[in-house]
């Protein structure tokens, strides 16, 4: 009885002394932090996803409160976050347009085959063979590349096929862009229309190697109100500072490559 | 679609050829080599030993199946369970690493051990040791290896109760080892190579082992890197340090940990100086713990030992 | 199943020889192909994707050519290299024509009129030129032979490559057996490249020793000439490397010589050159005839008789295919090179590679009726250390594909992914399947940053 009670009480008195000289040493060594930089850390997501060109949040944050950066950089927090820590720094935040990854690939596996692919099902390494078993040079590989760069799960294949992105849970973070070989993958504005089709032939070669590829008939150009939309070598581009949202390009393509990019969207593109 | 009927042409990277040598392969490799050993042992101990390398084995497999039923499969169709089993890729045990690791750990206790004993032991070695970490290709340390060190730990009196050979009856004896240690008394080196002493069930005759290395060398599913370097280094740090050489390499479980557990291939470097490194490593650890250490034998300790230090190996010696 | 159940059979570190057949087959001819497609462009299949641009044409359409005719030429930095025509007839079309590399060159194609008309050969006694290094070396480029590792001033040492690293082929052994004259001849034209007396080595593998005796007599006319016989064969991009050890003694990459390989350990004065290149100078230099055939072996399940073939340079596959017993339409795969370090075609149409990588101008095609591997699903890299073994730049190929598959390109250059030969052996003993070779060379693409495939292959749009 009596070594079990000058154990315990041996043992106590070491967690004692330990407790009290942690304590001590972290009041005496404390490093002296902003204050305000936890605080917004503590706001910001967590996720250390890159989006907003830093390393980490805390980087991020750090950055926030010298004032090198602005608070709506952050392309995962939510307006409320993003108001709070506008107030902790006392400068007002403006809405930051919300950008979301789309693919701009329509045909995919309904392009037409130039051999059959039987290597690894990665799309950086079929990539290396011809630019993929499509004819067509533009055409997504279906493997799936993106939706494992990931880290929001926004992004799925289901088997071999066009990836799909859920808008809702994109942050625009553009980790599956960098990955993509093709650079089919774009960081789009949500709300605005784009072109779901990046191939650079015209007309028949189009039609020839996809059957529902976009073949440049320029009707979007000539129908937009605002002359925001262009052909600049063989891409339709638009130009998300003059569009006002009308949609009226989308109501004028006629094979429906125009489309909204919006956060409610169907699931698209052919699978194989 | 008329372009469809054109007949496509296959294409992927180049090698198109392959050795036909598979994780499975290397694994059935292992097992057919220690065959021999496993049969002196039936014949020198009696058919208990036959029956603790079976129930190693068995449980090893066992094991190994039903964690990787429980935690790895991702997808498991239960209504079909014999098929999907099969055809899982998650589930790995038909490549035969869990049955190498049962068969080693057998090898490595003494045959008067009770029948709970490998069970235990060869549960620890599979989960702690190998699933742990994430299965076959993630392990640090030799999962047989880890198991008796787990069980030379706990249970140290049924660990160290040897049996006497050929005429098996009840008798316990010291190993070589232990007699050396403590009474400072050498068997005869013929003895200690055809396995006419107690020791582990699968440890004492060099000549058995030797002839499974010598498949495996044959099938080239070993280099000769590490064991070479491991007896090189035991016999001449054994004479540096005033130790009788030769019994030092013959006996105990030398030839086995050197020519099976040290070239255990997660465990181990991958680079070929790497792997001297390693042997060499081991072999001073060995005769360190044998001449100044508490117990008797040291190369289950020493191997342990580098496989913590071989990924560092490997980083250093590119 | 194979590899399932387990085999007593040695497994092997190296492909062994998979056709002996072949090697004693007599090599044949295809005379006049219907028609030939000769590239102006040619690209490099080592890394550091970059083609020739600047070419010169001197045909236009319609135009009746005779065989031997130069109708073209490649320029590059300081190198230039005239094309001719490999056959007699009409010019149809100037253009773009699919590569056997994978991307559109501007190309040539000529149609045949079945007459095969010689342009006048032209040999060097009766050019006018003299025997110096600079005139005999423009003589070679003005007849289509590339000597384009721009020789350095301290070559010390020849290195005649006769071994054959890919596991199929024979047209080596074929040239080293019939052609063993003009190959002594060839040594002679090329050793007038040397200011001071070099030695020069025949590389011959274990494998091939009945060739000992023919090189042994070439050996007996050229002074300072021997025969090693080495382990190993030598991967064709080896040469690439050693031709950058030589032009650049600053290239990054670590490469090491693999002892078993090399005679001696270190060769940096080293030049190593194919025998093929041999006798394509001796029909140069003697005959005047420029380099308008090649010699390839032609092998493959969907093949019905394998084949050592001399064929006119630009001949397209599927013609070949016919003259070898096959159908087009049986063939699966087909590759270019042979099935460790090929380059698989995804159509028949395509013509032969002229040069597989700038200096080699031994080709082989191979045809396959059906898929052979990827049978095996990959799984977790065991770290068995046999790739590091067999690698022949000793670099650790399963360290590497890690990094490469973390994306953490910069580790993985330090480790000498750049050194990568690209010859398959890794992928060829790994127990684990795991595909080492499509990382490799998808690590270097990225490495470099994902720009320059996509920026390479979209040259004519932009």
């Amino acid at each position: 009885m009596w070594t079990v009670l000058v154990g315990t009480l041996i043992l106590c008195g070491c967690g004692i002394v330990a407790g009290v000289t942690l304590v001590g040493a972290a009041r005496v060594f404390a490093v002296k932090t902003d204050e305000r930089v936890e605080t917004i850390e503590a706001l910001l997501p967590g996720a250390n996803c890159g989006g907003c060109g830093n390393p980490s949040c805390y980087n991020y944050a750090v950055k926030l409160v010298s004032g090198e950066v602005e608070p709506n950089r952050c392309v995962l927090s939510k307006q409320e976050s993003l108001q709070a820590i506008g107030d902790i720094l006392g400068i007002k935040v403006e809405a930051a347009l919300r950008r979301a990854a789309s693919v701009c690939c329509l045909g995919g596996m309904v392009a037409a085959k130039q051999y059959e692919y039987a290597g690894m099902p990665s799309c950086r390494v079929a990539v290396l063979y011809t630019l993929g078993d499509r004819q067509c040079q533009w055409s997504c590989l279906g493997f799936g590349d993106c939706s494992k760069m990931c880290k929001f799960d926004a992004i799925y294949n289901k088997g071999r096929s066009i990836p799909f992105i859920d808008a809702d849970k994109c942050t625009g973070c553009g980790a599956c862009a960098a990955v993509c070989p093709k650079d089919l993958i774009k960081i789009l504005p949500v709300g605005f229309p784009y072109v779901v089709c990046s191939t650079k032939e015209r007309g028949k070669a189009v039609s020839k190697e996809c059957p529902i590829g976009c073949i440049h008939c320029l009707k979007c150009v000539k129908g937009c109100p605002e002359g925001a939309i262009k052909e600049i070598g063989g891409i339709i581009k638009i130009e998300y500072s003059k569009c006002i949202q009308c949609y009226k390009c989308v109501e004028e393509c006629p094979r429906k490559i125009l489309k909204v990019l919006s956060t409610v969207r169907q699931e698209e593109g052919a699978t194989a | 679609m008329e372009r469809q009927s054109r007949n496509l042409l296959i294409t992927s990277s180049p090698p198109y050829i392959k050795n036909g040598e598979t994780v499975h392969c290397l694994m059935f490799d292992v097992i057919i080599s220690l065959v021999p050993a496993a049969l002196f042992s039936i014949y020198v101990f009696g058919v208990r030993s036959l029956w603790i390398i079976f129930i190693s084995s068995m449980t090893a497999v066992i094991t190994e199946g039903v964690l990787q039923l429980l935690f790895f499969t991702k997808e498991f169709n239960y209504k079909t369970p014999i098929l999907s089993f099969i055809k899982s890729e998650d589930i790995t045990v038909t490549d035969g690493s869990a049955l190498v690791t049962g068969l080693l750990l057998a090898f490595t206790l003494p045959p008067t051990v009770p029948y709970w004993i490998p069970i235990v032991g060869t549960v620890v070695a599979i989960a702690l040791g190998k699933l742990a970490f994430g299965g076959l290709g993630y392990n640090i340390f030799n999962p047989a290896l880890l198991g008796r060190a787990f069980l030379l730990a706990a249970w140290p009196v049924y660990m160290t109760t040897w049996l006497a050979t050929i005429n098996a009856d009840v008798v316990t004896t010291a190993t070589p080892l232990s007699m050396m240690k403590e009474d400072g008394q050498l068997t005869p080196i013929i003895n200690l190579i055809v396995g006419n002493v107690s020791g582990s069930i699968g440890e004492t005759s060099v000549v058995a082992l030797l002839l499974g290395a010598a498949y495996l060398f044959y099938k080239r599913t070993i280099t000769w890197h590490i064991p070479v370097s491991y007896i090189v280094t035991v016999f001449v740090f054994s004479l540096v340090l005033g130790m009788p050489a030769f019994f030092h390499v013959f006996s105990g479980g030398l030839i086995l940990g050197a020519f099976y557990m040290a070239t255990d291939v997660v465990t181990s470097p991958c680079t070929p100086k790497g792997r001297i490194i390693f042997g060499c490593g081991a072999g001073i650890i060995t005769i360190l713990i044998r001449k100044y250490g508490g117990y008797p034998e040291g190369v289950c300790y020493a191997i342990l030992i580098m496989n913590a230090v071989a990924p560092l190996i490997d980083r250093i010696k590119r | 199943m194979d590899g399932f159940w387990p085999t007593f059979t040695k497994r092997t570190l190296r492909p062994a020889n998979y056709m002996q057949e072949i090697a004693a087959m007599h090599t044949e001819g295809i005379e006049t192909p219907e028609k030939v497609v000769l590239f102006l462009q040619d690209f490099c299949q080592d890394f550091c994707v970059k083609s020739n641009d600047i070419y010169e044409v001197y045909v236009k359409e319609g135009e009746r050519v005779l065989t031997g005719q130069k109708i073209g030429l490649l320029l590059s930095d300081s190198k230039k290299l005239a094309v001719h025509s490999s056959i007699s007839g009409e010019v149809i079309t100037l253009g773009e024509a699919l590569h056997p590399l994978g991307w559109k060159a501007y190309a040539i194609t000529i149609k045949s009129d079945g007459k095969d008309e010689r342009a006048q050969l032209r040999p060097f006694e009766g050019s006018g030129l003299t025997s110096s290094k600079e005139d005999l070396l423009h003589f070679l480029s003005d007849m289509g032979i590339l000597i384009d590792y721009g020789l350095p001033e301290q070559v010390s040492t020849l290195l005649i490559n006769v071994t054959e690293f890919e596991p199929c082929f024979s047209s080596k052994e074929r040239l080293v057996v019939e052609e063993q004259e003009k190959l002594a001849k060839g040594l002679e034209v090329f050793l007038k490249l040397f200011d001071s007396a070099i030695n020069t080595i025949f590389l011959l593998e274990k494998r091939h020793q009945h060739l000992f005796s023919n090189l042994r007599q070439i050996c007996s006319v050229i002074k300072n000439t021997d025969v090693q016989v080495v382990r190993r064969p030598y991967p064709v991009t080896l040469q690439s490397l050693l031709r950058e050890r030589i032009t650049d003694g600053k290239k990054t990459a670590m490469i090491k010589w693999p002892n078993a390989v090399m005679p001696n350990a270190v060769m940096p004065n080293a030049v190593m050159i194919e025998p093929s290149v041999l006798v394509s100078i001796y029909d140069a230099y003697y005959k005047g005839e420029p380099f308008i055939r090649q010699l390839i072996s032609v092998v493959g399940s969907a093949v019905k008789k394998p084949l050592n073939l001399w064929i006119r340079c630009g001949t397209t596959v599927d013609y070949i295919v016919d003259r070898c017993g096959g159908k087009t339409t049986n063939v699966k795969r087909l590759t270019m090179g042979g099935p460790l370090m090929g380059v698989p075609q995804h159509t028949v149409d395509v013509p032969v590679l002229k040069r597989a990588n700038g200096i080699s101008i031994d080709v082989a095609v191979l045809f396959d009726d059906e898929r052979k591997s990827r049978v095996y699903k990959p799984t977790q890299c065991i770290r068995c250390g046999k790739c590091v073994d067999v690698c022949p730049a000793k670099i650790t190929p399963n360290a590497i594909v890690d990094l490469i598959q973390d994306r953490r390109y910069e580790e993985a250059i330090r480790l000498g992914l750049f050194s990568c030969l690209e010859c398959g052996l890794c992928y060829y003993v790994c127990p684990s399947i795991l595909p080492l070779m499509e990382l490799m060379k998808m690590g270097k693409y990225r490495a470099v940053g994902k720009h320059t495939l996509l920026t390479y292959n979209y040259y004519k749009m932009l």
